[in-house]
C-alpha cells in the first residue's frame, strides 16, 4: 500500500514539475517578440538589461524547480513513516508550490515590464490596435479533430454504469458510482474544452494570413487531440474497473490499483501531445516573416489580465504557454476566481479535518448506564444494550466484500461507514489482523469492532450477552 | 486578409471596418466569393457589439460589396459593377481628397502620380 501510494504521488509530482519546466522554459527566451511576457521591440532583445534580467530569472526558476523536487521527494518519503502526517505535508507543500510559482513568474514578469518603462519601449500607437484575420476567424468551430467523437465516448461511459442500476444493494455500488461520475465529469469538460478551443483558437500572429490559418489549424488539432486521448484513457479505465466489477461481482484492490494506473496514463499521455503542440507552434512561428507587435503590455503589467476594454473572460496566458488567463477587468472572472478560491480553501481546510483524527487510530470500546459506546477517529456508535438483537464474537471480519463510504481504510485499520454485500450498510471500528471480532446488531445499525487490549472483546461480549439473556427473561 | 483596427482613432469603428474590407477586396486579399466571419465572431474578435458589424455588412452589402446568406453568412461578391450611385460617391470623395490636396499646396501632377501609384497597388480577384 505505502510502496503504491509512494510511487502514485512521485510520479504525479515530478511530472507535474516537468509540466511547469515546460509551460514556462520558453518564457525566458526571446519569443514572438516577449521575453518573461513582455513585449520587447527585437532590436532591443539583445541589450544587456534584458538578457542579463532573463537570464537571473532562468537561474532562479531553474533553483526553484530543484528544491520543490526534493520537498516533494520528501514529502513523499514520510508516506513510509505516517500516511496521514505524509498528507498533511502533501497539502503544505502542493499549496506553498502553487503560490511559490505565481510569486516567481509575476515578480519576474513584473521586473522586465519595469526595464521596458525605464528604457521607454512603450509603443503608444500601438496600444488600442485589435489585428483580425478574417480567413482565421470564418474557420471558427472548424477543425479537422472533430468535437463530436467524444459524444461515443461518453454514451460508452453511461452504457458501462447501466447494468449497476439493478446492484444498487451491493457494497461496492457507491464506489463504482463514484468513478462514474468522476469518469464522465472528465469526459464532459475535456468536450466542453475541446468546443471552446475548436471555437476561440483564432490568433493573429503574422500580417502573413495563410500562416495564422496554418498555426491556428494546428494548435486546434493538437489541444483536440489532447482532448479526446485524455477522454479516451480516462474511459478506458472507468470500462475496465466497470466489466472487472461485473465479473467478479466485487471491488478488489487490484481493479482499483489497475484503475488509478490507467487514469495516471491519461495523464501522461495527454499532456505531452499539449506539450508537442505548443513545440510545433513554436517551430511554424520561427519562420514568420511579418509577426504582428502589439503592445498590449500596460493590461499585463501586474502579472495578471486587466483589460477592461476586452469582452472576452478568457485569454491566453503569456506567462504560461499553452494555458489560459481570467480577464480580470470581467466581472465573470472575478466571481469565478472568487468562488473557486473558496471551493479550494473549504476542500483543503474540510480535509484537514478529517484526516486529524485519523493521526493515531485508538479503537475505544466501553459500556456505561446500559449503552454500549465504540469510537475511533471521529466516528461513534452508541447503542442502546437493550436494543441489540444479536451479538457474535467471530474469528475475523466476514469476507462481505465491505467498501467504504466514509471513514479511514489502511493496512492498520478500518473506520468509519462501510457497506457489504450481504450486511448492507455497517459501522466498522477495526484493527486490521487483529483477533476477534465482535459483531453487534440492532435494528437501526450493525457494527463491528476489535481491540488491542488482550481480554478486552471477551469482556464486553460476556456483558452484553448477559444484558441480552436478562432483558429476554425478563420480557 | 488582415483587418486592423485602432481603438483610440477618432474613426467609427464600422467604418474602420468597411474601409478595410473595401481595401482588402481591391488589393485581391480578398478573393471572390470568399467567406467572411459571422458577425458574431467578427464582433467578439473586435470586442465591439454585434451591432456595428451588422452596421457594418448592411453597408457593404448595400455597396455591392459583398452578398449575405440567411443560412451560410457573408461572402465577398464575385461580380461587383460600377453604377451611376459608385461613380457619384467616387467622384464626391475624389472631390475633397483634391481640395486637400490643393489646399496643402500639392502640384496636379504629384497628386495624379499618387493616385496612379496607389491604383497600381490594387489586384481584385475575380471568381
Amino acid at each position: 500500500m505505502e510502496i503504491f501510494m509512494f510511487i502514485m504521488f512521485m510520479s504525479t509530482n515530478l511530472f507535474m514539475i516537468l509540466i511547469l519546466k515546460y509551460s514556462c522554459d520558453g518564457n525566458y527566451h526571446y519569443n514572438n517578440g516577449m521575453i518573461l511576457g513582455v513585449h520587447i521591440p527585437s532590436e532591443h532583445s539583445g541589450d544587456e538589461a534584458v538578457i542579463s534580467l532573463a537570464q537571473k530569472e532562468y537561474k532562479n526558476f531553474k533553483r526553484f524547480l530543484i528544491i520543490n523536487i526534493i520537498l516533494s521527494t520528501a514529502s513523499c518519503l514520510l508516506i513510509f513513516l505516517n500516511m496521514i502526517i505524509s498528507l498533511f505535508v502533501y497539502i503544505i507543500w502542493i499549496l506553498g508550490f502553487c503560490a511559490a510559482i505565481s510569486i516567481l513568474s509575476v515578480s519576474s514578469h513584473r521586473r522586465m515590464y519595469s526595464v521596458k518603462e525605464k528604457n521607454g519601449w512603450i509603443i503608444e500607437s500601438q496600444k488600442k490596435k485589435v489585428f483580425i484575420d478574417t480567413r482565421v476567424s470564418a474557420e471558427a468551430g472548424k477543425s479537422e479533430l472533430s468535437y463530436r467523437y467524444h459524444i461515443a465516448i461518453i454514451i460508452a461511459e453511461i452504457a458501462c454504469f447501466l447494468p449497476f442500476i439493478s446492484r444498487r444493494a451491493y457494497g461496492y455500488f457507491e464506489t463504482i458510482a463514484i468513478f462514474f461520475v468522476c469518469s464522465l465529469l472528465i469526459s464532459a469538460v475535456s468536450w466542453l474544452m475541446h468546443i471552446y478551443v475548436n471555437h476561440n483558437e483564432r490568433t493573429v500572429y503574422s500580417e502573413n494570413s495563410e500562416l495564422n490559418r496554418i498555426v491556428n489549424r494546428t494548435v486546434k488539432c493538437y489541444k483536440g487531440a489532447s482532448m479526446l486521448v485524455l477522454s479516451a484513457s480516462n474511459a478506458a479505465a472507468w470500462i475496465y474497473a466497470a466489466i472487472a466489477v461485473l465479473i467478479s461481482r466485487r471491488l478488489t484492490g487490484t481493479t482499483v490499483c489497475v484503475y488509478i494506473l490507467i487514469e495516471l496514463f491519461a495523464a501522461f499521455a495527454f499532456i505531452p501531445i499539449l506539450i508537442a503542440g505548443i513545440r510545433r507552434k513554436s517551430e511554424l512561428l520561427s519562420a514568420n516573416p511579418a509577426p504582428i507587435y502589439v503592445d498590449d503590455d500596460e493590461y499585463w503589467k501586474s502579472g495578471f489580465y486587466y483589460n477592461p476594454d476586452d469582452p472576452h473572460m478568457l485569454v491566453p496566458n503569456r506567462l504560461q504557454s499553452g494555458n489560459y488567463a481570467f480577464n480580470y477587468a470581467n466581472r465573470g472572472a472575478r466571481i469565478i476566481t472568487a468562488g473557486l478560491t473558496v471551493f479550494i480553501a473549504a476542500s483543503f481546510i474540510f480535509t484537514i479535518a478529517v484526516l486529524v483524527p485519523f493521526v493515531n487510530v485508538k479503537v475505544d470500546i466501553r459500556t456505561d448506564n446500559s449503552h454500549l459506546h465504540v469510537d475511533a477517529a471521529g466516528y461513534s456508535s452508541d447503542i442502546d444494550m437493550n436494543s441489540i438483537t444479536d451479538v457474535q464474537i467471530l474469528n475475523e471480519l466476514p469476507d462481505d466484500g465491505f467498501s467504504k463510504i466514509n471513514g479511514g481504510a489502511t493496512d492498520t485499520y478500518l473506520v468509519g461507514r462501510f457497506k457489504g454485500n450481504t450486511y448492507g450498510y455497517c459501522n466498522l471500528y477495526i484493527y486490521t489482523g487483529h483477533t476477534p471480532v465482535l459483531m453487534v446488531k440492532t435494528d437501526g445499525e450493525t457494527v463491528f469492532f476489535n481491540s488491542d487490549i488482550d481480554g478486552k472483546l471477551q469482556e464486553i461480549y460476556d456483558e452484553l450477552s448477559h444484558n441480552k439473556q436478562s432483558s429476554s427473561q425478563f420480557r | 486578409m488582415i483587418i486592423e483596427l485602432d481603438m483610440s482613432s477618432d474613426i467609427p469603428i464600422y467604418v474602420q471596418l468597411r474601409n478595410q474590407i473595401v481595401k482588402g477586396i481591391g488589393k485581391g486579399e480578398l478573393k471572390a466569393d470568399e467567406k467572411l466571419p459571422t458577425v458574431r465572431q467578427l464582433a467578439a474578435d473586435a470586442g465591439v457589439n454585434t451591432m456595428t458589424v451588422s452596421k457594418t455588412y448592411q453597408i457593404l452589402k448595400n455597396e455591392g460589396f459583398i452578398r449575405t446568406d440567411r443560412r451560410l453568412g457573408a461572402f465577398v461578391a464575385d461580380n461587383i459593377d460600377m453604377n451611376k450611385d459608385f461613380c457619384e460617391k467616387l467622384e464626391a470623395e475624389l472631390e475633397l481628397l483634391s481640395a486637400e490636396a490643393c489646399i496643402t499646396g500639392m502640384d496636379k501632377e504629384t497628386f495624379l502620380n499618387m493616385c496612379s501609384e496607389v491604383y497600381s497597388r490594387m489586384n481584385p480577384c475575380t471568381a
